[in-house]
């Protein structure tokens, strides 16, 4: 099969979104899928073909012509998709995080028909998905939608009712690392808050937690691996919280780091305020056996089970948040334990294989519809 | 309240637009709204630049494609309004273009779709939210593999 993968942001801009498509892309490479990738042309020096391990990808300046309101460069920009579309002629297009590229789908959609899967991975600006809107539009002109939580979909079922016979979820899944849990180090406590330095992230709350706790385990670390525009105001925080040398800002992580990183972590902390619409660094935490103490937002329940694999607390609470991590680290029996079963439990339920299946499950659904939609169209033999 | 005699203009001060395969894409650029039509749309996009009444379009319009004239009535009068409505087209006082040979029904005319005015008024929002692109110098760990055949 023939699969163009169509997504607002890919490698190197790294979400838990990226992560799991760049996978996906090599999956189904490996499945003797043809995958191309089709992604804007962010506003830096990225070459605008390129490969990414051996897949082509395509970028485009989809965002610089519409914010110019360019009339002609939405011309050449729409050309050079369509002629793409033509010489790749994808049996399915499935777009991952719609955004304001779509546009440029719609207007090349009738160049070489092909069905449209949209996989959501998290919602959008706003929650008026009308008619008279891009996202809204780009949903109920999928052939199916998928999201990757059962948080997710419900939330775009109730926004775009239309789409509820024609959508299903597909959890995010990876791959289990090559690198062997380590066992959890408890002599020196190391709790570790893993993603973009944004407000929604909540780490904020995790750097109170942490001070509070700081009486009942002085030897205890907090490592905030990660970049982005809360950076200062978290180092400043954390300074003004007295945790200068017990707090360390590690950073961007590389993904394939990214393993060896949570291995030397004692439990992993994602306090999020916001409604994750999956929450990838639990899935890798819990493949790296670690215990996670997250917020009961968004589609983290889905992947962590409270009691079981982890602990989960009501959001903006920095309180119960110490205190479930507090039970973590004075049972470490209870916290080796719920590690275990979360790396079980991602392991059957999360792989990326399985993720991938699903996925090449649809697209069969899809282009076998599609044939059929065709030959019922095409005029009765005379 | 339009009549069938009425032409239209493209709201020139306001609005850049542009037929491409039948397409048409349309931008306010008052309030950087986006606006497209396709087919029918589109068709009908370039009769109201050409300066042909609502009356002429509609001829073309079922001469090219296999729907009944009071379809097509209905459809021109409505696309007409919404056009009016979000200010991308003004009526036009200006003269007629030369009269053309009066439209033939074709043998083989295309199947019709109801044209549609795709409004996209989240793409404000949207291109909000694209996030502004660090440097290829901040993303320390950037991969070797750019560019490369893997």
């Amino acid at each position: 099969m023939r699969i163009l993968l169509w997504s607002e942001s890919f490698w190197p801009i790294i979400g838990g979104a990226e992560v799991l498509l760049a996978q996906v892309a090599l999956a189904l490479r490996e499945r003797n899928c043809a995958v191309i990738v089709v992604t804007p042309q962010a506003a830096l020096d990225l070459p605008s073909e390129t490969q990414y391990k051996g897949v082509p990808v395509y970028r485009f300046p989809f965002w610089m012509a519409l914010a110019d309101a360019n009339i002609d460069q939405l011309m050449e920009v729409r050309q050079r998709v369509a002629k793409l579309k033509r010489a790749f002629a994808p049996d399915v297009v499935h777009m991952h995080i719609v955004g304001a590229s779509a546009f440029f789908y719609f207007q090349t959609a009738d160049v070489h028909r092909a069905p449209l899967l949209v996989t959501l991975h998290g919602p959008g600006p706003n929650k008026d998905l009308g008619h008279d809107t891009l996202v809204g539009q780009t949903l109920r002109r999928a052939d199916w939608v998928t999201a990757c939580s059962a948080a997710l979909l419900a939330e775009a079922r109730h926004l775009v009712p239309e789409i509820i016979p024609c959508s299903s979820v597909i959890h995010n899944g990876l791959d289990v690392p090559l690198l062997n849990p380590e066992p959890l180090p408890s002599d020196t406590p190391r709790l570790l808050c893993l993603g973009r330095l944004i407000n929604d992230k909540g780490f904020d709350l995790a750097l109170t937690a942490f001070a509070s706790l700081r009486g009942r385990f002085p030897h205890a670390r907090l490592v905030i691996a990660g970049d982005g525009a809360a950076r200062p105001a978290l180092e400043q925080q954390a300074a003004e919280l007295g945790l200068n040398g017990l707090v360390h800002f590690a950073g961007w992580v590389a993904p394939d780091k990214v393993p060896a990183l949570i291995n030397t972590a004692t439990v992993v902390v994602m306090p999020s305020r916001w409604e994750e619409p999956f929450g990838l660094v639990a899935l890798e935490a819990a493949l790296m056996a670690r215990p996670i103490v997250a917020t009961d937002v968004g589609g983290l329940p889905e992947v962590v089970v409270h009691q079981q694999t982890g602990l989960l607390v009501e959001k903006e609470d920095s309180g119960a948040l110490a205190e479930a991590i507090a039970m973590l680290l004075e049972q470490p029996e209870s916290a080796i334990l719920m590690g275990q079963t979360a790396r079980h439990r991602a392991q059957k339920l999360f792989s990326l294989e399985r993720c991938v299946d699903a996925y090449v499950a649809l697209y069969r659904k899809l282009v076998q519809e599609a044939a059929h939609a065709d030959a019922a169209e095409s005029p009765a033999p005379q | 309240m339009l009549t069938l005699q009425n032409r239209l203009r493209p709201n020139e001060a306001e609005v850049a637009a542009k037929v491409l395969d039948g397409e048409a894409i349309i931008i306010n650029l008052s309030n950087g709204m986006y606006y497209s039509m396709d087919k029918v749309g589109g068709l009908l996009w370039e009769m109201i630049e050409g300066g042909h009444s609502l009356q002429e379009i509609i001829g073309a319009i079922v001469s090219r494609y296999d729907v009944s004239d009071k379809q097509a009535q209905a459809d021109v009068e409505r696309l007409a309004g919404e056009l009016m409505q979000e200010n991308l087209v003004v009526l036009s006082h200006l003269a007629p273009p030369p009269r053309q040979n009066e439209n033939t029904q074709s043998e083989d005319r295309k199947p019709y779709e109801s044209p549609m005015l795709n409004i996209y008024r989240d793409m404000g929002d949207l291109l909000a939210l694209d996030p502004p692109m660090p440097t290829l110098q901040e993303i320390p760990w950037k991969e070797p593999t750019e560019g490369t055949p893997g």
